[in-house]
């Protein structure tokens, strides 16, 4: 039996073991050859094909709204967006870091409240800084790059405009939103960096009153910019919204004469905040400085802003170089004099004052007598008859201090009548008398760094006081500080937790001027418009009109939203590409991306154009290299793109692309 | 320049059709008369210049300018040989008797530029086809099939 | 007697040993040339003219299609030229960055050149083996800017993006993995009888014809005559490399392998000295324009590239666009000296021939 089973199974040993072989196969898949899932990893630097992350849409890039909106949250992600390469340069460069992507992406949508709202949150004062900032931000914008920096600070000043007409003063979800706090809190001084601390304790709640030495609000603003630089409107209005969140503005307070530090201290103020600046004129050790007819600049801008009359002769003589000494020159020009001449240590190319300033002073026929410093004033029966000058050799040593050199054997006269000293100023301290806030031996306030904490607890000083001579703007940057400290302080928390350093300008390199030559016109900034010397020499007339409505819209357009990821068809990369492969265009009224097509069979994959797109929205993927294996990995479509009205979100696999 | 006997030497020798006359550092710049590039050629290999770099050409518009680029490792010396010749009259001797490798050079300035090297042993085009009308680095050169685009700049 | 005729053989514009697309016509007696005349142009695509309609900065990628084996020293010959034009100076570490991916690509070209040369006398593996190191030298450079055969990675100024972090310790581990590679190579090929019996008084090249024919590179150099124009003329900071420069005895094949087998081990040493003192700081010079406008004038900068003196001739008028420029391409003189060399060689000789003369097509057709 067994051999007979044998036997049939012999016979059919191959069928039955075919048979099995078979049956083999069929319970697993059939496969011929694999691909592997993954095959060479691909660097992170792959140029392969083109991609869009975006397009600008309705949703502007903001870095205030992203970063929650607190001052103290605000500076730790400006820290965090610098670390990683991404920060607008001008947000850099600006000492109080305005989001101005952000307001000119609103701007250009026609949102000019919203604009305000965002500027007005680091920049206390958008009007006034619009029309009198020195504008770090616009040297260092990318747009100067490709042709010309986009008017930062003119659409600044539109918006402030626009605000104004509407008479809004602030923002009423604000006022909402304000949480009643039972702590007061004393400022002592008025002016750019009093008022923006002012704003940021007054919007945490606190209970803020502002102590002012003259009878008007503003502090140096108000004593110091001339008239046809500032009108005083603009400067009330800003004020105004400060006043409207409930802090009180008290003028003609005298801190240290009418009430003293530790008067405030006992009304209640738990925290006190030396804002006082530097006001008083320094005058200068040299013979005759006693005679009639020599004035000291603060007095005499005062004088001339508060519209009172002012005694000077019509030769006058402005000593020093910085922006005061220009400001009451230009003023002394205004006011009657028919010749004014400006004598400063530096050389023209060194002289403080900023270029624009020399240059507009130098249209008003003002001359400007460089590298001499003064020896004595000459009189004659009591009154200026002439300022004997020295040359000056060096202004500055080896380490770049401030140590003037002269030529005692080189003199001359230069004649005049009136001799007004614009050397530089001082603050009077004469308030810290009597407590423990302590000063060095050049009278100048003892502070912490970083908290700006004065040796006395709950007092802290901002502003001028802090910084020495400085700039709006960078007076309104303390100020942010000054608050954030106060608030802790008043919290009980600790000042040093997190702090950051303010950002240093020399991060951001001024981008040199570029051959204008071969430019299209409309690629240009537009140029405001200025009233003529004639026009101006008589008068306070301000000089630099504001832009239109449409003028501002299409500079805001020209913006080029750096690091936003969002295309906004500047044209560059078209412009950049070897093989002419790119077309943009923009709608008609310039605020949307109409087309975008890219000739991939041309393409040579250089990089040129990613490399040099300012919203690094436009990047090299390895898509194209992925897809083969994995099509779910493809995203680039370019038809869905260019639907989309609000831009497609593009999703990064960063893990799949790292180097191994 | 390190090496300034034979410069006086050249000079010497070759004042009256040397144009224009520049060095500096261990570069010379001779600027001469086309006519007398051979015995110049000739002179300056026996001093040494026995390394030829390559001969090319600029068109000016009104005048075509031969640069020939030679160097002497025995002095460390290099030197730029210019030639003009005015467009009416682009001739000039080939120097490929002189210098092996001015043929293949000398071949592609006239292929490109039309200039036209007497007693070349093998004067025909070298990188366009036999066929082909004009001579493309020119200035004047036009082709019906390039398409203009827009200057961006 | 027997009567015989001599025979016109075309070889090319395709044909494997070619290395590209040259046609030589040759006149033979028997096997023995008797004429050569080589035929080029057929990868013109007339980037001197093209050249002449882009701005500056867009002609840095049409030079990577010149030299396409070797992009790295095309974008630095042409960078270097219009520096000099303009007066840009580079930041130090830019200049370091340049040197250690020119000696890489040098590197690289070589081990194509030393392989191929291998393969055209019949040695397979030798070129098997130099590809894969060659793979693992592209893997650094896209590494670096993300290209592995058209880099774009020069600009003026500077190179287009700093390394990243891993790079240093790949190259260094790159350098380790190729020095013994590159003594097993000279055992495997150089020290072969067979192909010591197919190279080694073939082609000879006199130090006569090399100079006036203009060759230069490892042609020149294995033709005995010492001369290296990073040391002769120092570019960029090479002055500040202690390097040999490796020179033949006889001018035949042999020499010229030899000689590039020992380029590569100088190249060796120069990158790893220069990641040795590679300084830290910028990449790129600031203040360069976007809109490249040279002053008028003329500026002919030759660097020591792969295959010899790679130089750019240009021609500025003042406008955003080269007025002219030329390529002394090095591969064009190499390779007008075919007719001298293989004169009176066998046929099979041809091909080993143009492989030690390392022509290729992008540059010598432009």
């Amino acid at each position: 039996m067994l051999k007979k089973f044998w036997k049939f199974f012999e016979a059919f040993q191959s069928i039955f073991i075919g048979m099995g072989i078979t049956f083999k196969y069929l319970t697993s898949k059939a496969v011929t050859f694999q691909y592997p899932d993954q095959k060479r990893p691909i660097s992170l630097r792959w140029r392969g094909l083109l991609a869009l992350k975006g397009f600008m849409g309705e949703t502007p890039h903001q870095l205030l709204r992203e970063s929650g909106a607190e001052p103290q949250t605000y500076k730790a992600y400006v820290h965090k967006r610098l670390k990683e390469d991404t920060l607008p340069h001008c947000t850099g460069a600006c000492p109080a870091n305005v989001d101005v992507s952000g307001q000119n992406a609103l701007v250009a949508e026609g949102k000019y409240l919203e604009a305000f709202e965002i500027v007005q949150e680091r920049n206390i004062l958008p009007g006034v800084l619009g029309r009198i900032c020195h504008h770090p931000c616009e040297g260092r914008c990318r747009r100067g790059y490709y042709d010309e920096p986009v008017s930062i600070k003119f659409l600044h000043r539109f918006i402030a405009e626009e605000a104004r007409k509407t008479r809004r003063k602030n923002n009423p979800k604000l006022k909402r939103e304000l949480k009643k706090r039972e702590e007061k809190v004393a400022i002592i001084g008025s002016g750019p960096s009093g008022l923006a601390a002012a704003f940021d304790l007054a919007k945490e709640g606190y209970q803020v009153t502002i102590f002012e030495k003259q009878k008007f609000p503003g502090g140096m603003l108000a004593i110091g910019v001339p008239l046809y630089r500032l009108p005083r409107d603009v400067l009330l209005f800003d004020i105004e919204r400060v006043k409207g969140l409930g802090v009180e503005i008290r003028t003609g307070v005298e801190v240290g004469k009418d009430l003293t530090i530790k008067d405030l201290k006992k009304q209640g103020f738990k925290a006190i905040l030396i804002a006082v600046g530097l006001q008083v004129s320094r005058s200068l050790p040299i013979p005759g400085i006693d005679l009639d007819g020599v004035l000291l600049a603060v007095p005499f801008l005062k004088a001339v802003n508060s519209g009172e009359k002012v005694k000077i002769g019509k030769d006058v003589i402005v000593i020093g170089g910085g922006n005061v000494a220009v400001d009451v020159a230009r003023c002394a020009r205004r006011v009657g004099a028919e010749k004014v001449k400006m004598v400063c240590l530096e050389a023209r190319h060194e002289m403080p004052a900023f270029p624009w300033e020399i240059e507009e002073s130098l249209e008003e026929g003002i001359e400007i007598h460089c590298s001499w410093g003064p020896k004595q004033i000459l009189g004659k029966d009591g009154r200026v008859v002439g300022l004997e000058v020295k040359e000056c050799t060096a202004v500055f040593d080896a380490q770049g201090r401030f140590a003037p050199t002269f030529c005692e054997e080189h003199t001359k006269v230069v004649e005049g009548d009136t001799v007004i000293l614009a050397i530089g100023q001082a603050s009077d301290l004469s308030l810290v008398e009597g407590t423990e806030i302590k000063l060095n031996e050049r009278r100048q306030l003892i502070f912490d760094k970083v908290t700006l904490e004065t040796t006395e607890t709950g007092v802290f000083a901002c502003g001028e006081v802090t910084t020495g001579p400085s700039t709006a703007i960078g007076s309104i940057a303390t100020g942010h500080e000054a608050a954030i400290s106060i608030s802790r302080f008043l919290r009980g928390e600790d000042l040093r937790k997190g702090r950051l350093p303010a950002i240093n300008l020399e991060e951001f390199e001024e981008y040199p001027q570029v051959d204008l030559e071969d430019i299209e016109e409309e690629r240009l900034r537009p140029r405001p418009v200025k009233l003529s010397v004639e026009e101006r020499i008589d008068n306070f007339k301000e000089i630099e009109l504001g832009f239109k409505e449409k003028v501002a819209v299409k500079e805001a357009l020209r913006c080029l939203r750096c690091y936003s990821e969002k295309c906004v068809g500047c044209t560059f990369c078209a412009r950049t590409c070897p093989d002419f492969c790119i077309e943009v265009e923009r709608t008609r009224d310039g605020k949307r991306v109409a087309k975008y097509q890219i000739e991939m069979g041309k393409c040579m994959f250089c990089g040129l154009c990613s490399e040099q797109c300012p919203t690094r929205s436009l990047v090299m993927t390895p898509q194209h290299e992925l897809a083969f294996y994995q099509k779910e990995l493809l995203e680039y479509d370019k038809e869905k793109l260019l639907r989309s009205e609000k831009g497609y979100a593009f999703k990064e696999k960063e893990k799949e692309r790292k180097y191994a | 320049m390190k090496n300034p006997q034979f410069i006086k030497e050249i000079k010497k020798k070759f004042g009256k059709v040397i144009l224009d006359f520049k060095s500096y550092n261990d570069e010379i710049i001779l600027t001469i008369d086309k006519t007398s590039l051979l015995p110049l050629a000739k002179e300056l290999k026996k001093i040494g210049f026995e390394y030829f770099s390559f001969v090319t050409a600029v068109d000016y518009q009104e005048r075509i300018i031969l640069v020939y680029r030679l160097s002497s490792f025995k002095d460390k010396v290099n030197l730029i040989l210019k030639a003009i010749l005015p467009l009416s009259d682009l001739k000039i001797d080939s120097v490929s008797s002189i210098w092996g490798g001015a043929n293949w050079h000398e071949r592609e300035v006239f292929d490109l530029f039309g200039v036209v090297f007497d007693h070349h042993p093998d004067l025909r085009r070298i990188l366009l086809p036999e066929n082909w009308s004009g001579h493309p680095l020119r200035k004047d050169y036009r082709d019906e099939d390039v398409v203009k685009r827009k200057e961006y700049f | 007697m027997i009567r015989t005729e001599e025979l016109q053989l075309n070889m090319g514009p395709q044909h494997p040993s070619t290395h590209g697309v040259l046609r030589i016509v040759l006149r033979l007696d028997g096997e023995v040339i008797v004429e050569a005349i080589p035929h080029i142009g057929y990868l013109h695509r007339g980037i001197e003219k093209i050249a002449e309609n882009r701005t500056y900065t867009q002609v840095i990628p049409l030079t990577d299609r010149l030299d396409y084996v070797s992009s790295m020293m095309n974008n630095f010959a042409y960078v270097l030229a219009v520096e000099e034009l303009m007066g840009i100076e580079v930041p130090e570490r830019a200049s370091f960055i340049r040197i250690i991916m020119a000696e890489l690509q040098r590197i690289a070209s070589h081990l194509i050149a030393f392989g191929t040369g291998g393969l055209d006398a019949g040695a397979m593996t030798v070129f098997l083996y130099c590809f894969r190191e060659r793979e693992r030298i592209l893997e650094l450079f896209e590494m670096v800017c993300g290209a592995r055969l058209t880099y774009n990675y020069f600009r003026f100024g500077g190179v287009s993006q700093d390394f990243p972090k891993e790079f240093a310790e790949s190259a260094r581990n790159f350098i380790k993995y190729m020095r013994p590679k590159l003594d097993e190579y000279e055992d495997l090929l150089l020290n072969n009888y067979i192909f010591q019996k197919r190279t080694k008084g073939v082609g000879v090249l006199k130090k006569k014809d090399a100079l006036s024919y203009g060759a230069s590179g490892p042609v020149l150099r294995g033709s005995g005559i010492k001369r290296d124009i990073r040391k002769e003329k120092p570019y960029s900071l090479y002055d500040r490399f202690d390097f040999e420069i490796p020179v033949g005895k006889n001018g035949d094949t042999w020499d010229r392998t030899w000689v590039r087998l020992e380029e590569m081990r100088q190249s060796l040493n120069i990158v790893e000295q220069a990641l040795d003192g590679l300084p830290s700081g910028k990449v790129k010079a600031w203040g360069v324009p976007r809109m490249i406008k040279p002053p008028p004038g003329e500026v002919y900068r030759p660097i020591e590239s792969t295959r010899g003196e790679l130089g750019f001739y240009i021609v500025s008028d003042g406008s955003a666009r080269p007025y002219r420029m030329k390529v002394r391409s090095p591969a064009f003189s190499n390779l007008s000296l075919i007719p001298v060399v293989i004169k009176g060689h066998q046929i099979a000789d041809v091909v080993v021939i143009l492989g030690s003369l390392d022509p290729v097509f992008g540059e010598v057709d432009r």
